[in-house]
């Protein structure tokens, strides 16, 4: 049975390489300061004290060692107890500033001060008064969000392995598709497994997982779902089987265990599609005609790999589609 | 090779693009509101109505068109896992937070946040009412723990250094800072693991063995759905290879612009950023392998399809329109009543509705032609 994966070199002007390059060039400066979280009962006031008085003017008598724990680069945060966290936490956050009442992401100078890390340009943009267009934010109505889809994972898995074709022409299949299969494996399983440590302390179920139970349920699973999927339909079915297969994908199910942030990974685009269904269903302002539009266009995204803003015309015509829509009205 | 072009118009009812043709003249964009869009930099640039070179490609053909699916990993215990904490998350009962009201671990947590890495606004870090479960995040340690305390209504500044095995490589052992608007919070209270209350709720059986086995089962299911859509996949793939065709750069970047656009460029105008700003926002986009890849994709596959669809001469009829829209509807919980109520709403939005269930079509139809085997069956 021949593979259908090309075996050719792929035309691909980005490789994995080049996400380093990109890196590269991005790395300038560095922090200008650190912002330390100070337990002051106005964290305006804690941030304009710094830019006045540089960071030990924000210190309070119960702070002291904190500030001057963390005042120390390679010293260890102690922000009362916050930062606490078994599994290495501990180092990781250097640094947290509140502003309390603020939209930051809606105001130019806090993004701008956040971006140089310049404490005396956080302090301004906190006492710029600059009141936030909290009116023009727009609210998400849903809480039910989606985690990651099926097409974000095989998309990606090939999008992967085209780029690793492009860097190392040649390589065997096998090689091509285990680095892929790796590169997908560390972009989203962090993403998935996001909040799995909640997940994985129910006391209850550990004993269960200690005790092989768990283990025993899922030994041969992948093979039980692949003779699942090949008793689908052939033919002509198949294709409503790949559809209701991504409507399901798309719908999500349960409103499972919350998005993941992940910046510096274009999770979003082929969330947002579905995202999008999600909310739209749930605004008991959104239309029918709304609601239908966005589910359609989710499922478009998934199973059928469209969702294209240019090239969104597969149908024949322009004139016939208009006599065709015509027919509805 | 000849070129066709398309010219699509941006209708600001539906905020989406539709067939330059079927739109009425009162809702194309006047040379005064395309001049002001302009002026708005990139999003402007986004928005506005500009031709697009399509290559014309040559349908490939469908003969003997065989892929087979390899076989996946097995579920893992934590797979089980994961899924019964979100089932107890879902049967949870919760409580809106007050405004100034602390935030606790284990909340769902709505945030706009923004990051920022050496100077420079972070890819894709531009996220508005994301809605989190407050939770230790591995990929992003410390984040979660720095929201948990503060208050519901603040703005943070969170400063740290992004983990050496982060899925970015360029971001690795950086340090970050990230701009947190918490906007909402919700107070959730799970229910107890073997409450006889909670199991007869989610209504997967009598014990936690019995719970775990449904879980599975459910979980088998899905996996095949993956399976499925990987075959597809796999086929519409192999179309690309047998035609050839090629997207120039610049139709790429004009995919991914006006992608950017709808999910990004839209939510940071309604934010005030200016065109400097906009632009570093669309170049990240524009310079990320795998969202160009992906927008290739996708380009080539509906040139492919829309080829095929011509040669083979598909025809999309109003009653196949609605037998796709209502399977496409059913798993989000909407009926056959609304769907025929949605496609007679609005001409605009039903013609929107129309361009992908033409591609569905042509999808169902390639289908129809390929053999799918599952390794592992």
């Amino acid at each position: 049975m021949t593979s259908p994966i090309a075996k050719k070199p792929v035309s691909n002007p980005f490789s994995f390489k080049s996400i380093v390059d990109i890196g590269k060039k991005a790395v300038v400066g560095g922090l200008a300061g650190a912002a330390v979280k100070k337990a002051v009962t106005d964290g305006f006031e804690g941030a304009k004290a710094i830019g006045e008085k540089g960071l030990k003017g924000a210190w309070t008598a119960a702070n002291k060692t904190a500030a001057e724990l963390a005042s120390n680069p390679t010293g260890k945060l102690n922000l009362l107890g916050k930062l606490k966290v078994a599994g290495g936490v501990l180092g990781t956050v250097t640094g947290l500033a509140t502003l309390p009442g603020k939209v930051g992401t809606a105001v130019k100078d806090i993004r701008e001060a956040v971006r140089t890390g310049s404490l005396g340009d956080i302090a301004t943009a906190a006492q710029s008064g600059i009141a936030a267009a909290k009116g023009a934010v727009t609210t998400v109505k849903s809480a039910l969000t989606t985690a990651v889809t099926v097409n974000k994972l095989s998309s990606t898995y090939k999008a992967a392995k085209l780029a690793f074709e492009t860097a190392v022409p040649g390589a065997s299949k096998a090689v091509t598709a285990a680095a892929a299969k790796a590169a997908m494996k560390s972009t989203f399983e962090g993403l998935t497994k996001g909040a799995v440590k909640g997940a994985a302390t129910e006391a209850a179920l550990l004993a269960a997982k200690e005790g092989g139970t768990i283990a025993k349920a899922v030994v041969g699973s992948a093979g039980r779902a692949a003779a699942k999927a090949a008793l689908r339909e052939g033919g002509k079915a198949a294709g409503e089987a790949a559809l209701k297969a991504g409507a399901k994908a798309a719908a999500g199910g349960l409103g499972k265990a919350a998005a993941r942030f992940a910046p510096g990974l274009n999770i979003a685009i082929a969330a947002f599609d579905t995202a999008n269904a999600v909310a739209t269903v749930m605004d008991p302002k959104a239309s029918t005609g709304k609601k239908v539009s966005s589910v359609i266009t989710a499922v478009g995204s998934i199973a059928a790999a469209t969702n294209i803003p240019i090239v969104s015309q597969v149908g024949a015509a322009v004139s016939a589609v208009s006599g065709f829509i015509g027919s509805f009205f | 090779m000849s070129t066709r072009r398309y010219n699509p118009v941006w209708d600001f009812g539906t905020a989406g693009f539709v067939p330059g043709d079927t739109v009425t003249k009162s809702k194309k964009p006047s040379s005064k509101g395309v001049s002001y869009l302009l002026k708005m930099g990139p999003m402007g640039e986004a928005l506005a109505v500009t031709p697009v070179d399509l290559p014309n490609v040559r349908a490939p053909s469908t003969e003997d068109l065989e892929v087979t699916v390899p076989l996946p990993a097995d579920l893992t215990q934590d797979d089980l896992l994961r899924r019964f904490h979100e089932l107890k998350r879902a049967h949870a009962k919760t409580r809106e937070r007050a405004k100034g009201e602390a935030i606790a671990m284990g909340d769902d947590v709505q945030l706009d946040t923004l990051g920022y890495c050496g100077g420079k606004l972070i890819a894709f870090s531009a996220r508005f009412g994301l809605w989190l479960e407050l939770a230790p995040q591995l990929t992003l340690p410390g984040f979660a723990e720095a929201i948990a305390g503060e208050k519901l209504g603040d703005s943070l500044e969170i400063e740290l250094t992004i983990p050496a095995d982060y899925p970015v490589e360029a971001l690795r052992n950086k340090p970050a800072r990230f701009i947190v608007d918490v906007r909402a919070a919700k107070e959730v209270i799970e229910p107890d693991d073997e409450a006889p209350a909670f199991l007869e709720a989610i209504n997967k059986g009598k014990t936690l063995e019995d719970v775990m086995d449904a879980i599975r089962d459910e979980l088998e299911d899905e996996l095949a759905d993956q399976l499925t859509l990987e075959g597809q996949d796999l086929v519409l793939d192999a179309l690309i290879e047998r035609a050839d065709v090629q997207v120039s750069r610049a139709l790429i970047d004009e995919e991914v612009r006006r992608r950017w656009g709808q999910l990004e460029g839209k939510a940071l105008v309604e934010r005030g950023f200016d065109a400097t700003e906009q632009q570093e926002a669309l170049n990240a986009w524009l310079t990320d392998p795998l969202t160009r890849t992906d927008c290739e994709r996708r380009l080539k596959i509906a040139l492919v399809l829309k080829a095929i669809t011509e040669r083979d001469k598909l025809q999309l009829t109003p009653d196949k329109l609605e037998e796709l829209a209502t399977i496409s509807a059913e798993p989000f919980g909407l009926t056959a009543a609304d769907v025929k109520k949605g496609l007679r709403e609005s001409k605009e939005l039903t013609a929107q509705m129309a361009q992908t269930a033409w591609h569905m079509l042509a999808v169902e139809h390639v289908l129809s032609l390929a053999s799918i085997k599952y390794e592992g069956a």
